[in-house]
Parts: C-alpha cells; sequence; structure tokens
C-alpha cells in the first residue's frame, strides 16, 4: 500500500514537471516553426542583455542568427544588444553600426514576412528602432519609423508601450519645431496615464506660444 | 588702415586738384601761354571726380560677406537661421552663409532651432530614464 503510494505521488511529480517544463520553453511565441532549443538561447540572450551581459549575449545570438538567419526575434535581440553595449563601458567601435544593420535586417525580416501574408504579431521594434535612431541624433529616420510604430499603437503589448512611441515621436516633432503634431501626440499619452506627456505638453504649449508671439 | 589710405588717397587728390586750379589762376593772372589749357585740364579734373563721386552716392555699392563660423559647431546643432530684411537665407551644414548687403539692410540671427535641439536633446535624455518614454528594454520579446 505504501509502495503504491509513494509510485503514484512519483508518477504525478513526474508529469507536472513535464508539463511545466514543456510550458516554460515552449516554441518560439511569435515565429513557432523554431523550436524549444533555438527559443530557449533566444530567451538566455534576452535575459544576459537585461542584465547587461552584452558580449555573452551577442556570443550566444550570433551563431544561432548564421544557422537560423531569418529568425526574427533573435535578430532583434542580437540589434538591441549591439545598441545597448554602444552605450554601455564595454562598447565597441562598430556597435552602432551593427545594431543598425541588425534593426534594418529584423524589420525587412519582418515586412517581408507581412507582404507574404504571414505577419508576425510583434509591433515593438519600431519603437525600439525609433528610439535608437533618436538617441543616435538621427531624427529624420526616427520619425518614419516611429510614425510605423504609432499606426499600430493598439498591436502593443502595453500601455506603457503605447506611452512610449507616442512620447518619443513627440520629442521628435517637438525637435523639428513642428509643435502642433508634438503636441497632438502628447495629449494622445496623457490620455493613456503618461506622466512624461504632462511634462512635455507643458513645454511644447510654451514653446509653441513663444514662437506665434516673435511672428 | 585701408579705409584710412583711402581717404588720405582722396585728399591728396582733392589738393592736388586744388593746387592746379590755384596754379593755374596764376599763370593767367600772369599772361603765361597756355594757361588756359592748364585751367581747363584742372576744371575737368575737378569735374570728373565729382561725376565720379555723384555716380557713388546715386548707385551705392552692395556688399558682399562670407559669414563661417571661426570654431566648430557644436555636434548635431543646427546653424542659427539667418534673414535680411525678413527675407530667410539657408546656412550650410556648419553655419556658413553668403550674404549680399544694399545699403539699409538689416540681418537678424536667430538661434531658435539650436534651442529647439539643446531643449529636445535634454527631452531625450529625460526619456532614457523615464517608464512611459525611451527604449524600453524589456518590450522586445
Amino acid at each position: 500500500m505504501m509502495r503504491h503510494k509513494i509510485l503514484s505521488r512519483f508518477i504525478i511529480i513526474y508529469f507536472v514537471s513535464f508539463f511545466m517544463s514543456h510550458a516554460a520553453h515552449a516554441d518560439d511565441p511569435i515565429q513557432p516553426q523554431y523550436k524549444t532549443a533555438d527559443s530557449q538561447i533566444v530567451d538566455n540572450a534576452k535575459a544576459l542583455r537585461l542584465d547587461r551581459k552584452y558580449d555573452a549575449a551577442i556570443d550566444l545570438l550570433k551563431p544561432l542568427i548564421k544557422r537560423e538567419p531569418e529568425y526574427y526575434r533573435a535578430i532583434y535581440q542580437l540589434a538591441l544588444s549591439f545598441g545597448e553595449r554602444a552605450q554601455s563601458a564595454s562598447k565597441q567601435p562598430n556597435d552602432i553600426q551593427d545594431s543598425d544593420t541588425w534593426f534594418r535586417q529584423a524589420i525587412a525580416q519582418k515586412e517581408r514576412l507581412s507582404a507574404a501574408g504571414k505577419p508576425l504579431n510583434e509591433y515593438t521594434i519600431y519603437n525600439s528602432y525609433g528610439w535608437f535612431l533618436m538617441e543616435t541624433g538621427r531624427f529624420k529616420d526616427a520619425e518614419v519609423t516611429l510614425l510605423k510604430g504609432v499606426n499600430e499603437l493598439d498591436k502593443l503589448p502595453s500601455v506603457q508601450s503605447q506611452q512610449r512611441v507616442l512620447n518619443n515621436l513627440s520629442i521628435v516633432y517637438k525637435r523639428q519645431g513642428r509643435f502642433a503634431e508634438a503636441a497632438e501626440l502628447s495629449k494622445k499619452a496623457l490620455a493613456l496615464g503618461s506622466v512624461t506627456a504632462q511634462k512635455n505638453l507643458i513645454e511644447i504649449q510654451q514653446m509653441a506660444k513663444s514662437k506665434s508671439q516673435k511672428q | 588702415m585701408e579705409e584710412m589710405l583711402v581717404k588720405l588717397v582722396q585728399l591728396g587728390a582733392m589738393g592736388l586738384i586744388g593746387f592746379t586750379l590755384y596754379s593755374s589762376f596764376l599763370l593767367i593772372r600772369e599772361n603765361k601761354k597756355g594757361a588756359y589749357k592748364f585751367m581747363g585740364f584742372a576744371l575737368g579734373c575737378s569735374i570728373l571726380a565729382s561725376g565720379i563721386e555723384g555716380f557713388k552716392l546715386l548707385h551705392p555699392a552692395g556688399i558682399s560677406i562670407h559669414i563661417s563660423p571661426s570654431k566648430p559647431m557644436i555636434d548635431n546643432l543646427p546653424p542659427p537661421t539667418v534673414s535680411i530684411g525678413g527675407k530667410d537665407l539657408s546656412m550650410g551644414e556648419h553655419g556658413e552663409v553668403d550674404i549680399e548687403l544694399k545699403p539699409g539692410d538689416s540681418i537678424k540671427f536667430s538661434y531658435e532651432n539650436t534651442l529647439i535641439k539643446l531643449i529636445a536633446d535634454k527631452d531625450v535624455a529625460g526619456a532614457k530614464n523615464s517608464v512611459d518614454a525611451g527604449g524600453g528594454r524589456n518590450d522586445a520579446p
């Protein structure tokens, strides 16, 4: 009787752990054709990147992309790893250029699949790349990219993601002296509860007022 | 220095004309041969000089200037805008511009774009550390 009880408990634990491990390491959430092992590599690289271990993240992702050159999530994480390393103490001379290349490759891959009728349900890249362009002073390119993000606002994963893309594009417009468009975006972000938008909106209105008084 | 030299030459020319006229008067008084020709020459010179000055007054020369910052502009800062008589001129990438000025023209330099850029840069720095702007490191799947 005792032996039977132990055996049944063992079987239950075995199955629960099997299903849990399977759930934790599922196939890729965006491109399910990439199986658990590859998806796991990307997850590990992401964790390393968030832990600011950029070299290790890049070392994990490069061989994977060499083997699977159309793996969107891996390319996106590699672009972020180069971009964030460029801002860190361990930056390398080509980091900004590499990040730009991989970002463009990820977006091209996404748009290619979309044109082929297999759109990827992932839209945060427009804010990530737009922000990268803003940080590197390429405001005109940032505008084009962030606009794509704003056009897909409802498909972003969280309210904060929506606030970010709106606030970032507002800054880009403000940088170009396009105060009416900047204010409109800040108002949208404010309606979503953004604190940054509130500050920006006051400043935009002051700048617009000052400009109209001069004219 | 150049201006002073021009003034000196002008004064010298006026003095020479005056001296020639005075000499021709003396020559006429002494009934010297060719005195009238000499006076005519002096008068001709003075009329020519007055004519040139009169023409300069009626048709003032424009001034052409080239402005270029003596120091390199701060990275990525847009150059100031320049307007003459309310008309905007386009400046080069590094703030250089060729200006044609007529008498009475006024030049206006505006650093508004530069200020906007500085404010936006401050915003970018602020957005980097806020949760509702910037890159969103966690957003990427």
